[in-house]
């Protein structure tokens, strides 16, 4: 008994999963919903940040001049609205990436049916 | 870095940047040894086809952590491996070993056609029969040794085995297989191949 009959023996061996299984598993990578899940998740919790963000500010901060423990600190008049702005911009982004992403699934979807 | 690995990584980078379809390549190319290998662990191969859906998926997902220090392979049977070993604790299941008994439907006789000059399938029958009779651990280590032709090193990274447990579980491995050979078919490894 040698090396290297035995690996040609175990070689022979080599089991196949069913016929059907590497597209059953690109369909399962490819849905919509495995994929989004993972970026509405992301979303959500940055959303959720950022709503305590602002929460926390509209509580112990009056704009546009605080007093927050023993520092004052003066703030634009513009810099709530700048604030909010930057919020939206980033909940915009957000929303264009998980539709591109969607709009990638579904072709990605129909090319893997189409093999 | 060799060709192949740098190919397989140009891949990865590309599934990485959003070309999921890509991933159909490493699928066709590593689905056979992995599903040998959870074939080793789980003796039975709907259970070892539902654990290697799983593990390509949790690949998938976890792919973007693949920081490429590793080759993606033993990466993969990482995977593989610690995917079947939960689904065999979750089952409890006393002992898988298969029962050569159980194959009476495939036992081959002393006096049927030589070995030698069996059909590439009864063959491969053969050898996974032997190869679901001995121990998990053995039958695993001699998949990933002589099938999946991984390292000590990458056994050793793959399993957490330390390298005298895996050196002498080779050895009995392929002491058992081929003791099993003889008993079973009273052949020769060589007569086998």
């Amino acid at each position: 008994m040698n090396e290297r009959e035995i690996r040609k023996a175990v070689k022979t061996g080599v089991k196949s999963p069913s016929s059907d299984f590497t597209p059953k598993i690109m369909e399962k990578i490819s849905s919509p919903t495995q994929q989004t899940s993972k970026e509405n998740k992301w979303f959500f919790t940055t959303g959720v940040y950022a709503c305590w963000t602002l929460l926390f500010l509209s509580i112990f901060i009056n704009i546009p001049e605080i007093q927050f423990f023993n520092y004052s600190i003066g703030f634009s008049p513009a810099f709530m609205p700048i604030l909010s702005l930057i919020v939206m911009f980033f909940v915009l982004k957000k929303c264009y990436q998980i539709r591109d992403l969607i709009r990638q699934n579904l072709k990605n979807k129909s090319f893997t049916q189409s093999l | 870095m060799g060709k192949n690995r740098k190919k397989e990584f140009e891949l990865i980078n590309s599934i990485k940047e959003g070309d999921t379809s890509e991933f159909k390549i490493l699928v066709e190319k590593y689905k056979e040894v992995s599903f040998s290998l959870a074939c080793s662990i789980l003796k039975n191969e709907q259970d070892a086809e539902d654990a290697l859906q799983e593990s390509f998926i949790k690949a998938f997902n976890g792919l973007r952590k693949f920081n490429f220090k590793s080759s993606f392979s033993t990466w993969l049977y990482k995977i593989v491996i610690n995917t079947c070993k939960t689904k065999y604790s979750h089952q409890k299941i006393s002992n898988r070993c298969v029962n050569f008994d159980t194959y009476q439907r495939l036992e081959i006789k002393e006096n049927d056609t030589p070995f030698k000059k069996m059909e590439i399938k009864q063959r491969k029958e053969a050898v996974n029969k032997i190869l679901d009779t001995i121990k998990p651990d053995e039958s695993l280590l001699l998949r990933m040794f002589y099938l999946a032709e991984l390292s000590i090193k990458e056994i050793r990274e793959i399993t957490n085995f330390k390298e005298s447990k895996i050196k002498v579980t080779l050895w009995r491995a392929r002491k058992s297989f081929h003791l099993q050979l003889q008993k079973r078919y009273g052949l020769e490894i060589r007569q086998l191949i």
